[in-house]
């Protein structure tokens, strides 16, 4: 027996993590696809990567620090004359402003869009970033216990981000729309032409549409188009640069600048609102927030009770 | 056999650290395979227990940190390990450019075997025909880089297996029986 082990043993546990290594993949496809119940550990791990996750940041942060320190410091003396002038002069403006900030800018966005969409906005902070550069999500700060849950769309006050793809009770992750496993329905705000918006992996995303009767230009606004149930109608997705027409295919390209700044991505905004068809493909995640299954449909022009 | 194991964690947290640190801060092409790369160092140099137990354990550290199915990166570094012990039969990888050529060809067949397994398990690919100069660069960054971070494996465990020896022999001489 004890030379069967020495002899095998390596083989049988190599034998033995691939076919772990197998079945955690198939669990965790069931989960995603809401066929598995049980999710403890798969949140387990997602609350051990929130610190994990900021100590990674921690040397990017750094880094960046350092470097803005020391560009910081080429001209400071003039620059430091200059900036006291200033500063005696905007202490007093802040005053007056400070009631127009409230009244204008990112916050009034943000409460437009939440008027509009009739859905409650979480704020979240991004806290970690994806480790392969082949797969774009993040972490947010923000999980179960603050009533996000999977396949809950995620936006800034510029657009749309991403949509929630897991969540623990006090972290979750955002696929973003780069990714290349992202796809949302969407259409053109002029001409209303409908197609599906896909992330191509880098900073740009791809519109593919019919070609039959679509008009697409350059400078077009890209916006969710609410079929498919997934993301709420009108959300802002980006703006058309370049349109690729090959006559002999049936679908043209057009590519997409996100409206979000997916560079300098800090917070976002959770829409607690899942849409019919997250409802189904996350039926047995449950724990549904009271208020989003009350909303239910996911129609735009529905607004809190 | 501890002390190396523990070693060999201490790096592989540190590789999956900075390598976290330089995606968010470089294009795909630019950021290193640091876990394939360890990986492949481990399976040459390190007792193979230990390297295969590296190996799974990068994998899943990788997976937790990134947007892939649980399992996903763990499977492809077992199948790297498997690979680098059975290339390693045949070729001698401790020296550099055999090390790089491998490791480049291997970064390569990890891409398309991530790529395999996305399209098996979750249907849809993170990798297409326009990532191909990424991979490519990828790969080539990660074949310069495999004879250093090589050298820097085996370095550490020839002095920590330098360091037991030394103590076994102070050991074995405390017990020798007075000459006088």
């Amino acid at each position: 027996m004890r030379e069967f082990l020495s002899r095998m043993g390596l083989p049988l546990l190599f034998a033995g993590l691939v076919l772990l290594t197998l079945f955690s993949m198939v669990a965790d496809r069931r989960v995603l696809a809401g066929l598995g119940r049980d999710r403890a550990i798969g949140s387990a791990l997602l609350e051990l990567v929130v610190p994990v996750q900021k100590a990674l940041l921690f040397p990017v942060e750094a880094t960046r620090g350092v470097w803005s320190r020391y560009v910081a410091l080429v001209g400071l003396r003039d620059e430091n004359e200059r900036l006291r002038a200033r500063v005696a002069q905007l202490e007093e403006q802040n005053l007056q402003y400070a009631e127009a900030i409230v009244a204008s800018g990112n916050l009034q966005r943000i409460a437009e869009m939440r008027e509009n969409f009739g859905v409650p906005l979480q704020p979240a902070e991004v806290v970690g970033h994806d480790v392969s550069p082949w797969f774009r999500s993040v972490l947010i700060d923000r999980g179960r216990g603050h009533e996000v849950s999977s396949g809950m769309p995620v936006v800034t006050d510029s657009g749309l981000v991403g949509l929630v793809t897991a969540a623990s009770s006090h972290a979750a992750r955002v696929m973003l729309l780069l990714d290349r496993q992202s796809a949302v329905d969407g259409m053109i705000q002029r001409s209303r032409a409908r197609g599906i918006v896909r992330g191509t992996g880098s900073g740009a995303l791809e519109f593919t549409f019919m070609v039959r009767g679509d008009d697409v230009k350059p400078g077009d606004e890209v916006i969710t188009s609410g079929v498919g149930g997934v993301h709420p109608k009108g959300l802002r997705v980006g703006r058309v640069t370049e349109v690729q027409a090959d006559a002999s295919s049936l679908l043209h390209t057009a590519t997409v600048q996100p409206a979000a700044d997916f560079g300098r991505l800090e917070q976002v905004f959770v829409m607690l609102h899942r849409g019919p068809t997250m409802d189904l493909l996350y039926a047995g995640e449950g724990d549904l927030p009271e208020e989003s299954a009350q909303l239910g449909g996911g129609a735009r022009t529905e607004r809190r009770p | 056999m501890m002390r190396p194991l523990a070693v060999l964690a201490l790096l592989g947290l540190a590789a999956v650290v900075l390598q976290g640190a330089l995606a968010a801060l470089l294009p795909p092409a630019l950021v290193p395979d640091l876990g394939l790369l360890l990986t492949v160092a481990a399976a040459v140099e390190a007792p193979v227990v230990g390297a295969l137990l590296l190996a799974a354990g990068l994998g899943y550290g990788a997976d937790v940190l990134s947007g892939t199915l649980l399992g996903q990166f763990a499977l492809l570094r077992l199948l790297a390990f498997a690979a680098t012990r059975v290339v390693h039969a045949q070729f001698h990888l401790e020296r550099g450019l055999p090390l790089a050529s491998f490791c480049f060809a291997l970064s390569l067949l990890d891409a398309v075997g991530l790529a395999a397994i996305a399209n098996l398990f979750a249907g849809a690919s993170p990798l297409g025909l326009d990532a191909l100069p990424s991979v490519l660069g990828r790969a080539l960054l990660n074949a310069a880089l495999a004879p250093p971070l090589h050298r820097l494996v085996s370095g550490l465990l020839a002095t920590l297996q330098e360091g037991d020896a030394r103590r076994r022999e102070v050991r074995f001489d405390t017990r020798r029986r007075p000459v006088i």
